[in-house]
């Protein structure tokens, strides 16, 4: 048929991609909040308070860090949905950018976390059940190097969340074509700027 | 032998002298060997669960008045002071709790104090029954160690488990054990020389007077 030709069936993200992008998306809004209460608990001199905060912080990072294993060896696996055919090149090469740091930054944080704490002698558990090995010996003038380095990143993924976040909106809102949907488990197949 | 470097001595009453103090000397009576400890080499460490992940910290200062002999137990002795706001655990935030009315408050309670009341044998190595003073807290401990000399080079490993509440380590918020663990395990790692003696059968330590 000349119509479904012209206007490609839309092709979704499978469940796992689908599931490991928002479980993944989830936990790292934990980790600014619990972030933010380990500091805050820090700043009004709890230090039990951060201690507790922190170890969820922890254990939640490196969660993230396994998720972002599977999740990196399953999109080599399954190449992600097509653009749309009218989406103009810079786009192009802006989402191919984005999307290439924010999943360096799903290793690179946990890890530069990692190296934070084991710098720190603050060696990580995962919920209590097992301890990861510290990646270096503990040393006060690196733990403030790497503790630089994850709050620089962890400014450089909130600038990226959202400029994320904004343009899946603009492109379901402004532009109105697949680009968000493919990532919903439900949404029907928007006509796009090319339908127009 | 010490007899032997005095066979040439004349007289029998300066002989027998030469050989008392020959034996003295090379402790052939099993007179415990006093020692000198290395504190480049010998280290006081402890570790700690916290948050589910164990952690290592040790005590940089610390003097210790050791006389020990296996082959004579019962006139051995082992007194050991810890400066206690040496305690380092490569964290300044927790080094900083450490030395906080809630841990050892070193400004009240500057020591740590070991002191051995009798020695046993066991297995290949020894146990001394002591005292161990932490804070105004004194309890007696089991402390199991190995022993070896050799070369004039006296080694000790030893370790035992502590329970840190039981001497008021942890106050307030830090009595529960959830997020910071009850057990400490301690662990001695000392590298010595036998002290030159003197005549002196029973040396005195070193004192300081302050």
């Amino acid at each position: 048929m000349a119509l479904a030709s012209a206007a490609p069936a839309l092709v979704r993200y499978g469940g796992v991609a689908q599931t490991l992008h928002w479980l993944i998306a989830g936990l790292i809004v934990v980790q600014f909040v619990l972030a933010n209460l380990a500091e805050a608990a820090q700043d009004a001199g709890s230090l039990l308070g951060a201690l507790t905060w922190f170890a969820r912080h922890k254990s939640v990072g490196m969660t993230i860090l396994m998720l972002a294993c599977i999740r990196l060896a399953w999109r080599l696996a399954h190449p992600a949905p097509p653009l749309p055919a009218a989406m103009p090149a810079w786009e192009r090469v802006a989402a191919r950018i984005s999307h290439v740091l924010l999943y360096a930054l799903l290793f690179a944080m946990p890890i530069s976390g990692w190296l934070m704490s084991s710098s720190a002698n603050f060696p990580v558990s995962w919920f209590g059940l097992f301890t990861w090995p510290d990646l270096v010996a503990a040393d006060a003038g690196r733990k403030e190097l790497f503790e630089t380095v994850h709050e620089g990143q962890s400014k450089g993924l909130f600038a990226l969340a959202v400029l994320h976040v904004a343009a899946a909106l603009k492109h379901h809102i402004h532009d109105r074509d697949d680009v968000f949907v493919r990532m919903l488990p439900f949404g029907r197949q928007r006509g796009g700027r090319g339908a127009h | 032998m010490p007899t032997e470097s005095c066979a040439g001595v004349g007289r029998w009453l300066r002989r027998l002298a030469c050989i008392v103090s020959g034996a003295l000397t090379a402790g052939a009576f099993g007179d415990p060997v006093c020692w000198e400890i290395d504190p480049a080499v010998s280290a006081i460490r402890f570790a700690a669960v916290q948050a589910g992940a164990r952690f290592e910290g040790r005590f940089e200062r610390f003097a210790a008045d050791v006389c020990f002999s296996p082959d004579d137990l019962a006139a051995s002795r082992a007194r050991v002071t810890v400066d206690v706001a040496s305690v380092a655990t490569d964290n300044a935030d927790r080094d900083q709790t450490l030395q906080t009315a809630d841990w050892f408050e070193p400004a009240r309670f500057p020591q740590a104090v070991f002191v051995a009341k009798s020695f046993t044998r066991a297995g290949a190595g020894f146990v001394a029954d002591a005292e161990l003073t932490l804070r105004d807290v004194t309890l007696p401990i089991r402390f199991v160690f190995a022993h070896s000399e050799r070369d004039g080079v006296i080694t000790l490993k030893g370790r035992v488990a502590l329970e840190r509440l039981a001497f008021g380590l942890g106050r307030g918020e830090w009595t529960d054990v959830e997020w910071v663990g009850n057990a400490v395990d301690v662990e001695v790692d000392v590298t010595a020389r036998a002290r030159p003696l003197s005549v002196s059968a029973s040396p005195k330590p070193q004192q300081v007077d302050d």
